[in-house]
């Protein structure tokens, strides 16, 4: 059915008649909005938004932001409040599809700098759509992101609340230690993914190593750039007393599987005290307004890591 | 004719051995950086001692063996298809091996780290076997055939793998390809896995030697070649099973590593010639060499450039301007036609 | 190269030699004794089966109906490195894929003899005095792919020369090669002879097939139309018959001095039944 659809829109867009092609497809239940009724809701600046969202991470600030409504069009992945109203296309997978882009008619495409979209991107911005893209690497891209959409989507007010309770959160990770445990603070080393032989790891520079370091933890790779593939032997030379995976994956589903894969490097601080951890799921990989409601679980992640060995965290 | 005799001492087992250790050495000091030879070898069980050990040590022989198989394979391959242009992977390896690990890797999900390789081996191996069917019956066409039949299995898979990675859980496909850019990593918890190829390695180049002067026959025809007492066709058949096993094994443990089954033998093919009982122990040796050192310099290079490329794409780097000045030489020393 | 005295007299047979393929017989009861010490020519035009004939005898094809013997055993009998030094066979020129030294290839002649202490102490003088005897001594240390087409064929020869084998089978030996070049061949092969080995030739010139042979094979179709001595079997009306040519029979003079008869073309016949 959407082969169908996508085709007949290609085709009917080239010969000129959008709106006559979103009618018909209307007609044929495939997109939300029907001929005449338009459900484009109005936000509190009084303007009329159509939003497509090309990445979950945005998708979920809008959501935040209380501008859910104005989404016509969202990846697979994108995770929505349940509601009464119609929801809006599924525009891709992993990638957005132009065509359905196009059938959204969209008057704005938000998409994230990630490098890998970086051929859709242009594509989309070729077809005339009109395309903005945000920083999502750092904590500060975070909150301009957040400040951006708040501008954008009439609704500073909430992004500014946002925004504080990011900066709270902040400030609550640099408060994790307490002052009864000591000047001492770990060294960490995060783990994105494992080849044999080798660690995907960062030497800092994005969101997650960010939050580690507010809490005073110090990257045990710094000298290694903000994406790198480095030997396994390079990770146990830094003798990290803290190692962690930021989502689970096949070979390494929890920390039972974690830690008997590094039990052999006994000398590594980390084994030795009981601080090899796997992030139960993937929010701390995601970039997003969500993290500050992780963060009492990072903190005692990263306290019990470093002052009780072998103590699992309280999750 | 004298220069040429003293270049032949190279060939000598002597002066073989000599590069193979030396090799070796080189880049046991030279890769892993921050691990001190010394510290290592005073404490075999401390921390260091165990990564030379366990992750070191494996690595080189697991690189020496894979670039020993490649090029003795990609001389073999060279002498089937009568083309000094041949690489090991030309007649379906590659794709194969791609469809097969990448098929067992998604099938096999809980079997186990060591279900992908398997299955880049058993995909070769039928890779291998189908073309050797188009081979069969000899006659001066059949390595066209074979070589049609090879270009053919690499493009099917080349679809097939297009269509898992747009059907597929990207997490899979990507580890697969990424494991097929070709690394020399070891897993320390299957401790086997290097040994058994090394195993495989030396058994694959030591029951290659006796046809050491048999390929030089295959040179001058099949029908040549059959009325001095080498059935062509049979020979073929024997080298090209061989070829399966030990590309297969390789393959499967340390992905596609490129250049090295094609630019090794070619090289040492224009500075020795083409007998093959000098250039069937120099291409092992030298093909050995060359990867162990490739990838000696790759883990040394992290330090400059932040992180670990792949072996494979610096053999491809390195590989592609040497086969070019290789191929200029030989075409101004009106070696090829 | 093995003194005639010591080299074992093999005689070919060749009895009802049959070959099809997909149902069509591209030679029909082929059937030849080649007594050794002799040359013997096949002619006949394009595509009359003597390529197949050649090969057969080789042990290179396997007849659907007959047999080759080589002495009292059938060729199939033999081991290959037995057949090998029994019998040594030029079907064609080496691809050059590879830049082996002239000297090389002609050593490749000897291989069927590496297991043979012996035979294999006598292998520098053989591989020399087959360069010496093909006129490709000068050519010695040249890669192999560097040749030209005539001393690429030359050197095939040489490597059949080297070989030393009591049967010696050529497919056209003399192509390719300037006319100085086809006597020196011409009296290499009458050397062999001479020598008592078995000598069988295919050869496409009338002329100089029949002043080399000692006795002629004419193949027609697929048939043996005729076999002899060539100026008994080479008539105006049989050459006429086979080739579609029409030709004079002129006296001319061997090198000796003695007469010999030249088969002289006048051109073909218009309106034979030859397409």
């Amino acid at each position: 059915m959407d082969t169908t659809a996508t085709r007949k829109s290609t085709v009917t867009t080239i010969l000129g008649l959008p709106m006559l092609a979103a009618c018909l497809l209307g007609a044929l239940g495939v997109i939300g909005p029907g001929c005449g009724k338009t459900t484009d809701h109005t936000a509190t600046d009084g303007q009329t938004r159509r939003l497509v969202s090309v990445a979950p991470a945005l998708t979920a600030i809008v959501v935040d932001l209380g501008a859910a409504d104005e989404l016509v069009g969202v990846t697979r992945h994108c995770a929505l409040p349940a509601g009464p109203k119609t929801p809006p296309a599924i525009i891709g997978d992993f990638r957005p599809v132009p065509e359905r882009v196009l059938a959204a008619r969209p008057t704005h495409v938000l998409m994230a700098a990630y490098a890998t979209q970086a051929h859709e991107r242009e594509g989309l911005e070729a077809l005339g759509l009109p395309v903005k893209t945000f920083d999502l690497v750092t904590l500060t891209d975070l909150s301009n992101t957040v400040r951006e959409l708040g501008v954008l989507l009439g609704r500073q007010g909430q992004a500014e609340a946002l925004n504080t309770a990011l900066e709270t959160a902040k400030t609550r990770l640099g408060a994790c230690f307490g002052p009864h445990d000591g000047p001492r603070r770990p060294s960490y080393a995060l783990i994105y993914g494992t080849e044999p032989g080798f660690v995907y790891t960062t030497g800092g520079g994005d969101h997650i190593s960010e939050l580690l370091d507010l809490t005073g933890a110090t990257n045990a790779l710094s000298s290694y750039p903000r994406t790198a593939r480095i030997g396994l032997e390079r990770v146990l030379e830094a003798r990290p007393e803290l190692i962690l995976y930021v989502a689970p994956s096949e070979e390494i589903p929890d920390a039972g599987a974690a830690v008997a894969s590094w039990a052999r490097w006994a000398e590594v601080p980390a084994v030795k005290n009981g601080a090899v951890r796997v992030w139960p799921d993937d929010r701390l990989a995601r970039n997003g307004t969500h993290l500050a409601g992780l963060i009492p679980d990072l903190c005692a992640l990263v306290r019990t890591a470093v002052l009780s060995p072998g103590a699992e965290p309280s999750r | 004719m004298m220069a040429t005799q003293r270049r032949y001492l190279l060939a000598r087992p002597a002066a073989l051995a000599l590069i193979g250790v030396g090799a070796v050495l080189a880049a046991l000091l030279i890769g892993m950086p921050g691990v001190s030879l010394g510290d290592a070898l005073t404490n075999l069980d401390g921390l260091e001692g165990r990564i030379f050990m366990q992750l070191q040590l494996p690595r080189v022989a697991l690189g020496f063996a894979t670039g020993a198989v490649l090029s003795v394979a990609g001389l073999l391959m060279q002498a089937i298809l009568r083309n000094p242009l041949a690489d090991p992977y030309i007649l379906g390896v590659s794709g194969g091996a791609a469809v097969g690990s990448t098929l067992f890797a998604v099938a096999g999900l809980g079997l186990g780290p060591l279900f992908g390789p398997l299955g880049g081996f058993v995909g070769a191996l039928l890779a291998f076997s189908l073309v050797a069917f188009f081979g069969r019956g000899g006659g001066s066409q059949a390595p066209l055939r074979m070589l049609l039949a090879g270009v053919v299995v690499n493009s099917l898979s080349g679809a097939a793998l297009m269509i898992f990675a747009a059907l597929g859980d990207s997490g899979d496909v990507q580890r697969t390809l990424v494991r097929l850019m070709g690394s020399l990593g070891v897993d320390p918890s299957l401790p086997a896995l290097a040994p058994t190829v090394v195993g495989i390695g030396l058994a694959f180049v030591l029951l290659a030697m006796p046809y050491r002067r048999s390929l030089d026959l295959l040179a001058l025809g099949d029908d040549t070649a059959t009325s001095l007492g080498v059935d062509a066709a049979s020979l073929r058949k024997k080298l090209l099973m061989l070829l399966s096993l030990g590309v297969g094994a390789v393959v499967a443990a340390t992905g596609l590593i490129g250049f090295v089954g094609l630019v090794v033998p070619h090289g040492l093919r224009l500075l020795f010639g083409p007998t093959h009982a000098r250039l069937l122990p120099l291409s092992a040796v030298v093909g050995g060499a060359v990867v162990v050192l490739a990838d000696a310099g790759v883990s040394r290079l992290t330090d400059a450039l932040g992180t670990e490329l792949p072996v494979g794409v610096v053999m491809a780097i390195l590989g592609g301007p040497l086969f070019l000045w290789l191929l200029l030489k030989g075409f101004r020393r009106g070696d090829l036609a | 190269m093995s003194q005639p005295s010591q080299r074992p007299v093999v005689a070919l047979f060749a009895d009802g030699l049959v070959y099809e393929i997909n149902g069509k017989v591209l030679v029909s009861a082929f059937s030849a004794d080649p007594q050794p010490g002799a040359v013997h020519v096949i002619v006949g035009p394009n595509g009359a089966g003597k390529t197949t004939v050649l090969r057969m005898l080789a042990g290179l094809l396997v007849p659907a109906r007959g047999s080759v013997r080589l002495g009292e055993r059938p060729i199939t009998a033999l081991a290959p490195a037995e057949r090998a030094r029994a019998l040594a066979v030029h079907l064609e020129v080496p691809d050059g894929a590879f830049p082996y030294g002239v000297q090389e290839i002609v050593g490749m002649g000897r291989h069927p003899y590496q297991n043979d202490a012996t035979a294999r102490a006598s292998d520098s003088t053989a591989i020399q005095g087959a360069m010496v005897a093909l006129d490709v001594l000068g050519l010695c240390d040249r890669p192999f792919p560097a040749l030209s087409a005539g001393e690429k064929q030359r050197v095939a020869l040489a490597r059949v020369l080297a070989q030393d084998t009591p049967v010696v089978l050529l497919d056209e030996p003399l192509a390719r090669l300037d006319p100085f070049h086809v006597e020196r061949v011409l009296a290499v092969l009458t050397r062999l002879a001479a020598e008592g080995r078995t000598v069988v030739v295919i050869a496409h010139d009338l002329d100089v097939a029949a002043r080399l042979a000692d006795v002629i094979y004419v193949m027609h179709e697929g048939a043996l139309r005729a076999s002899g001595p060539p100026e008994e079997v080479l008539t105006a009306a049989l050459i006429a018959d086979v080739w579609g040519i029409d030709v004079d029979f002129v006296q001319g003079r061997r090198l000796d001095g003695g007469p010999r008869r030249v088969i002289a073309i006048r051109g073909a016949i218009v309106d034979s039944h030859k397409s």
